[in-house]
């Protein structure tokens, strides 16, 4: 059941990974999948490392699981809120750890730091958004060179993407 | 047994991170687990510090880990409560010292000699 569900995560993570670096869409759409598959393969390794008591899963679900930006989403609320279970501050120091060691350039953390947004002065895949000198954009009008700067390279994003998702499924293989 | 050098790779991933632990010690280093006990000194007072938290084994770092971690008040405390802990903390293997896992581990020497 368990590894049903890490499977799931990681089957979506390379769906969203395979559209990310297919040829459909414009640009924006095609880094609004990487990182999704960044989230997803983030959220897979949560679920490998977790081991919390089943009083503290609703919280892990909660404020890990079922948000956007895992790391930096769940970095904020233990900031906001102090008495979240110490396990959760644990997890999040135990992810970056494994990122750390996993992703030394720091892409996939970069990657999650892009959360989806409709705030209209934060950069957005998805919606119309001011940038800095004030002009009003779609996602679709910017170029390469701005994503790159934004998200990371794009064929360097891909291949980090791919070694992690593949050491997060080899790890799933040989616990399970 | 757990090799020494994959216990030092992990508490050097630690030490890097944006809140670094500062000070490392190895307990129960026949365990089938990591026991480290940690200190991290941007924590909040935690009066229960001596509780592991507990995960799997992960990708980069292969093992299941038990970590106890607080800031060197909360450990300080743990130890005195708790002298089963002093004991294996006298009997672990230092791993980081920052400056202050030295006196942690006169501190558990003094509580398992007084227990």
């Amino acid at each position: 059941m368990e590894d049903d569900l890490l499977k799931a995560w990681l089957r979506q993570a390379r769906a969203d990974l395979n559209a990310g670096r297919g040829g459909g869409g414009e640009e924006c759409h095609r880094r609004y999948w990487l990182q999704q598959a960044c989230e997803k393969g983030i959220k897979a390794l949560g679920l490998v490392l977790w081991n919390g008591s089943p009083e503290s899963d609703g919280v892990f679900r909660g404020r890990f699981l079922h948000k956007h930006s895992p790391l930096k989403q769940l970095a904020t609320e233990l900031d906001n809120d102090p008495s979240l279970p110490r396990p959760l501050r644990m997890l999040l120091r135990q992810i970056e750890a494994e990122l750390y060691k996993l992703d030394g350039e720091g892409l996939l953390r970069k990657v999650d730091g892009t959360t989806p947004t409709t705030d209209p002065t934060d950069v957005s895949y998805r919606y119309p958004f001011r940038d800095s000198a004030g002009r009003d954009l779609a996602p679709q009008d910017w170029t390469t060179a701005d994503w790159d700067a934004y998200q990371g390279n794009a064929a360097g994003v891909v291949a980090a993407l791919e070694r992690f998702l593949r050491a997060v499924d080899n790890r799933r293989q040989r616990t399970r | 047994m757990i090799p020494r050098e994959k216990v030092e790779e992990l508490v050097s991933a630690h030490a890097k991170l944006e809140e670094p632990t500062t000070g490392a010690i190895w307990i129960n280093t026949d365990a089938a687990e990591v026991w480290l006990v940690e200190v991290i000194p941007t924590m909040a007072d935690d009066d229960m510090a001596e509780e592991p938290t507990f995960f799997r084994p992960g990708v980069g770092f292969q093992f299941p880990l038990a970590l106890i971690a607080g800031n060197r008040q909360s450990i300080e405390a743990a130890l005195r409560r708790k002298p089963e802990l002093a004991r294996a903390v006298v009997d672990g293997t230092v791993v980081l010292d920052g400056g202050d896992t030295r006196p942690l581990v006169d501190l558990a020497r003094a509580v398992s000699r007084a227990a």
